[in-house]
């Protein structure tokens, strides 16, 4: 066990390697340079000067210079300076990570208690009334563009109604505010971000669901298990869940690295400074060592996540031997 | 505009810093706070580092310079008291206002300007504004109170470019500017102090009580980043926003409701730029003149401004900013006459001959591309709408929509471009030799279209050197004429900046130079303040 | 297998809603009664009306048209990225299911690579500096979603070599490309099918989402993604802007994510049975 843990951990590192080269040769690349929003067709910036910042952030080395000397600073973990702003990469994504696990773990946890029943009442009830609404209203939530359902739900509950909050994660006056003023006013506006994410990760979860428990339901132990007498929810609550419930923890460590993976769009929309703005914000403006940052950290969690997600399965599932894990 | 489009730096420093009113407001009082909405997030506060135009929103609350203008955009003294230009514009003189404090309570010198002087030219800074003071031959402080700047030559600029934010030397001396914690948590001299600044989420700004113009009466500044323009509206609608800048549509259609009349104040005034095509006059279709007047002829400018804008703009046909003393009205813009047009395409060589609605010389039909960037939406509508119009003309235009980096590296330093579509945001100051003199043409400099008319060269190189306003004015003059008439760009228009505030604030009041130059006078009535 | 399909009404109106937007596209000329790119300066944002069934946007363009003209650009859009994906997919996912070993474990590890990518963050990353065209946008969304079609055909691939079928045709001295080819992958198609129809519904999200940040398809160019766009600077003056692209890409996404589906569960027995 101990072994094939290591064997994997050190098969992550030419992947990592393999990530970072891609992603840096990608983004250098682009058209473009980091100077350009300081400097370009502005006329108060001279030539001069322009081509003196361009020498200050060392953009007139070649790419594969500027590459090693990257992976130098980042193997003693230090992901460099931001273009922008000039601050530490390490601090400005630790800046934006809480709030992006906070919203994405709210709505994974949402997910989870909401597509795991819907699923297995899917399945239970295969090809019902029932399981037809869940799986139009599953996909509905998944097939609609998240910024035009964000802005009708914000224009409804916040202006309409006027009971939430549209924009942001804390009133203007938070730090006057008691302990649990604080916690309601951070909750308040946390509704419909959360909402709206989890609206659009419900059809994953719960399809998976659904399929994983129809499968369990068709096998040998659960017909003996009814043959024993066993009453049905016994059936299948305790005994069918239980299996099918299995791929699900799979998923769950796949979706580690979406955690800290915000969306653009969504944090623009509701104003939240999360890592998908971040990392926009940085590709835009072509500040490299942020982009570099960021998906450096995606990745290793990335695959990170996938090697948990094997050792947990392996774990839960004995039958599971690790060699075979490797093919599938 | 919704592309980060680099800005003069006095051009976008919304709240200029202010002016005492001659009577004071009996119902003034302390308190409450202001919550301004940006797209963007600003970047740095050391203020000679700062190009964007939240960074500069900032600095302008939180810095003075030794000049800046006043609401008729005329310059006035700010930290300096006064001044004097000596040896035909070749020396300044700053006499520099006594008893200003930095907000840390030393008190303010000329070696503070010395200072921020050093650091402008200081090659290991990295500061876009090295170029007009590079321009300096030196820089001496006889007194406390006295700065006597010399230029190389007269430099009629040189004095407005005082309105730079002036730094402080006590804190900043040992500190290599590039990285200093100066840069989120800034001492000034302004009306407003730094607070607290989360990234991405707010900035947060407390008044000045010592302030040398008297004690702001608004508390607390407090800057919401709300990336997305849909958003701000809706937060207008809940009163979470008190000062948002409206979009033409939102102007005229949008906030026309009993909500608005009743809790915001909308103002207008016209912005410090204008947008233009600019054709690269290197491109043999386009160096013929009368292909470039015809084309003006042909572009329907008032309905393009009366369609996207809502009227709320007007057609332009200078460089220079409209209603400023450089801006020539004897300039009238050519009528839409697409007879006129088509008569001086036909002048040279460019006729349909197929009859296939497109014209042609020889073997050539007339098609090119124009390239706009992405993100701004009005530009982009400005684009299809001068589509249309050409293709009446008989001239087939395509468009290409750009990434601003992709579109400035690939295409305008490279010149590989037929026809942009951009803007200018203008400095106070009507000198742009950077932009037309015919020396300015390589990659990365401003006169990328190649423009090359000696005469124009000659007036530029004059008007930076006359002090004299009357002959000032007449140079320039003379330019607009010049280039109107060489029709270098096509000139479109110059649009109106749109601010909505809430109605809990007095005293505002619109002025050329926008709604922020009396903002420390603002105030809340004590029964309508909102927040603590 | 008709029948069952028949019997699934939920499918059945999915495949409708295809077959009408699909319609749409191939005879938009007909069906459009405006041309989608007309400005008309003196019918700006006008409400829906009998001249205008879905009103007009900020240029005075008909909302209709150009939904009508948008769809043929978002449905090439899901379609030509979906084949590209495919494409990709099947070579990769053929060639290590088939020859296994060395070459296996580099592919897949090359799909790992891919995958560790945010997909968004990659395609993102990729438009936002090359050019927004509709041409870039569809070989970006093709070349970031191609990874697990490879992984689902490598696994069909693994288990069917070894199909006495393959074994005999290899005895008869077949090559390795006529194998893969004419035995291998049409037998591994059935997944693929499933993950093409969920694709394009996902194509035609992302194209839409990449509009909002105004690095999707350009105008004058309509897509439903940029119709959308457009309509959300007029929210509260005119809803019809936003509405009715709105409606038509959740109405055409849910379709073909309900036919995925549907064609999933009617192939999985199937499916198993083989294995």
């Amino acid at each position: 066990m101990l072994g094939y843990t290591a064997r994997r951990l050190a098969g992550l590192v030419p992947v990592f390697l393999g990530i970072t080269l891609v992603s840096f040769f990608v983004i250098h690349l682009a058209p473009g340079k980091p100077t350009d929003i300081q400097t370009s067709l502005n006329p108060k910036v001279s030539y001069e000067a322009r081509l003196r910042l361009e020498k200050l952030y060392g953009l007139d080395k070649p790419v594969y210079v500027q590459y090693f000397h990257w992976l130098k600073t980042v193997s003693t973990f230090d992901f460099g300076r931001s273009y922008v702003d000039n601050r530490p990469v390490s601090r400005k994504i630790a800046e934006r990570i809480p709030v992006t696990i906070l919203i994405n773990s709210l709505a994974l946890i949402l997910i989870l208690a909401i597509g795991i029943p819907l699923g297995v009442l899917s399945a239970v009830k295969r090809n019902s009334l029932w399981d037809r609404f869940t799986t139009v209203f599953v996909f509905v939530g998944f097939s609609t563009p998240e910024f035009w359902l964000a802005l009708l739900l914000m224009s409804l509950f916040g202006i309409s109604l006027g009971w939430l909050p549209i924009s942001g994660i804390k009133s203007l006056d938070f730090e006057y505010f008691g302990f649990f003023e604080k916690i309601f006013d951070i909750a308040k506006h946390l509704v419909l971000p959360v909402a709206i994410s989890a609206l659009g990760g419900l059809a994953g979860i719960s399809r998976y669901m659904r399929s994983s428990m129809i499968e369990v339901i068709q096998q040998d132990f659960i017909r003996t298990a009814r043959a024993k007498g066993l009453s049905e929810p016994v059936v299948i609550y305790k005994h069918a869940l239980k299996n099918a419930i299995l791929p699900v923890i799979t998923l769950v460590g796949l979706s580690v690295p979406a955690l800290i993976g915000g969306s653009v769009i969504f944090e623009s929309i509701f104003a939240i400074p999360g890592m998908g703005r971040l990392f926009y914000e940085s590709v835009m403006s072509r500040d490299y060592p942020t982009i570099m940052g960021v998906l450096s950290i995606g990745a290793i969690l990335t695959l990170i996540g996938n090697l948990l997600a094997d050792i947990a399965y392996s774990y839960a599932d004995p039958r599971i031997s690790m060699a075979d894990k490797k093919e599938v | 505009m919704n592309i980060k489009i680099p800005l003069i730096l006095l051009a976008v420093s919304f709240f200029c810093s202010t002016e005492a009113l001659p009577a004071e407001d009996p119902d003034a009082s302390y308190g409450d706070a202001i919550v301004v909405s940006s797209i963007a997030d600003a970047r740095t506060l050391v203020p000679i580092l700062s190009s964007d135009a939240s960074s500069s929103d900032i600095c302008g609350m939180v810095f003075n310079g030794l000049v800046k203008y006043d609401k008729d955009i005329n310059l006035i003294g700010d930290l300096a008291e006064s001044w004097e230009i000596l040896d035909d514009g070749t020396v300044i003189v700053f006499h520099i206002r006594r008893g200003v404090k930095w907000h840390d309570g030393a008190p303010f010198t000329s070696k503070d300007v010395e200072f921020t002087y050093r650091k402008l030219t200081d090659p290991n800074v990295r500061t876009p504004y090295s170029g007009d003071f590079d321009r300096i031959l030196k820089l001496e402080t006889p007194d406390e109170f006295t700065v006597k700047v010399t230029y190389k030559e007269p430099f009629v600029p040189g004095l407005s470019s005082w309105g730079m934010w002036i730094m402080p030397e006590h804190i900043l001396r040992d500190q290599d500017l590039n990285n200093t914690a100066f840069s989120r948590n800034p001492v000034g001299t302004g009306p407003y102090k730094f607070k607290s600044w989360r990234t991405g989420e707010k900035i947060e700004l407390v008044s000045n009580h010592d302030y040398f113009e008297g004690r702001p009466y608004i508390d607390r500044y407090i800057y919401r980043v709300i990336p997305d323009d849909a958003t701000i509206f809706l937060e207008l609608q809940t009163l979470g926003v008190d000062l948002a800048t409206l979009s033409p549509l939102q102007y005229t259609r949008q906030t026309e409701n009993n909500f608005f009349k009743k809790h915001y104040k909308k103002f207008k005034y016209p912005s410090f730029g204008f947008t233009y095509m600019a054709y690269n006059l290197s491109d043999p279709k386009f160096s013929d003149v009368r292909v470039r007047q015809a084309m003006n002829y042909a572009v329907n400018k008032q309905e393009i401004v009366d369609t996207i804008f809502f009227g709320l703009g007007r057609v332009t046909t200078g460089p220079y900013m409209m209603d400023s003393w450089a801006y020539n009205s004897d300039v009238r813009p050519a009528p839409y006459d697409l007879t006129r047009a088509k008569a001086l395409l036909a002048d040279a060589g460019w006729v349909d001959a197929d009859m296939d609605g497109w014209l042609e010389k020889g073997a050539d039909e007339f098609e090119f591309t124009l390239i706009v960037n992405q993100g701004n939406a009005e530009r982009q509508r400005t684009a299809e709408m001068i589509q249309r119009y050409l293709k009446y003309a008989g001239i087939r235009m395509k468009i290409r929509v750009l990434e601003w980096s992709a579109l400035i590296n690939e295409f305008i330093d490279k010149k590989r471009f037929e026809a942009v579509l951009m803007g200018w945001f203008l400095a106070r100051d009507p000198d742009n030799y950077d932009i037309w003199h015919s020396s300015k043409t390589r990659a990365g400099e401003f006169n990328f279209i190649g423009y090359n008319n000696p005469d124009v060269d000659r007036l530029l190189g004059e008007g930076r050197r006359t002090f004299d306003q009357p002959r000032r004015e007449k140079i320039y003059h003379r330019i607009h004429e010049i280039i109107y008439e060489d029709q270098p760009y096509m000139f479109l228009y110059s649009g109106e900046t749109l601010p909505i505030v809430s109605k809990r604030f007095k005293n505002v009041e619109a002025s050329p130079i926008g709604i922020g130059y009396n903002f420390i006078k603002w105030y809340v009535p004590k029964p309508e303040q909102r927040y603590r | 297998m008709i029948r069952e399909f028949s019997k699934n009404k939920t499918a059945i109106v999915a495949l409708a809603i295809i077959i009408a937007m699909l319609a749409f596209a191939l005879f938009a000329g007909f069906i459009a009664p405006y041309d989608p790119t007309h400005i008309d300066t003196k019918n700006i944002l006008t409400r829906p009306s009998s001249a205008h069934i879905f009103g007009t946007d900020t240029l005075g363009r008909d909302i209709f048209s150009r939904i009508v003209y948008g769809s043929r650009i978002s449905l090439s859009i899901g379609f030509i990225a979906v084949g590209i994906a495919i494409i990709i997919g099947i070579f990769f996912g053929s060639i290590a299911g088939y020859y296994g070993g060395r070459v296996d474990s580099i592919l897949m590890r090359f799909v790992d690579v891919m995958l560790c990518f945010p997909t968004f963050f990659l395609i993102l990353a990729v438009i936002a500096v090359m050019e927004p065209s509709i041409f870039n946008i569809m070989i970006v969304i093709g070349a970031t979603g191609w990874m697990s079609v490879a992984r689902l055909v490598r696994a069909e691939v693994l288990s069917l070599k070894e199909r006495d079928y393959v074994t005999c045709a290899r005895v008869m001295g077949a090559g390795d490309l006529w194998i893969i080819v004419r035995h291998l992958i049409p037998n591994a198609l059935a997944p693929v099918l499933v993950s093409a129809t969920l694709g394009i519904g996902g194509a035609i999200l992302v194209e839409s989402a990449l509009s909002f940040l105004g690095i999707g398809v350009q105008p004058p160019t309509p897509s439903w993604g940029n119709i959308l766009m457009d309509g959300k600077s007029t929210l509260g003056v005119a809803w019809w802007l936003t509405i009715f692209p709105g409606v038509f890409i959740t109405l055409t996404v849910l379709a073909y994510n309900l036919l995925g589906e549907a064609l999933r569960d009617m192939l999985e027995p199937r499916l198993k049975e083989r294995r």
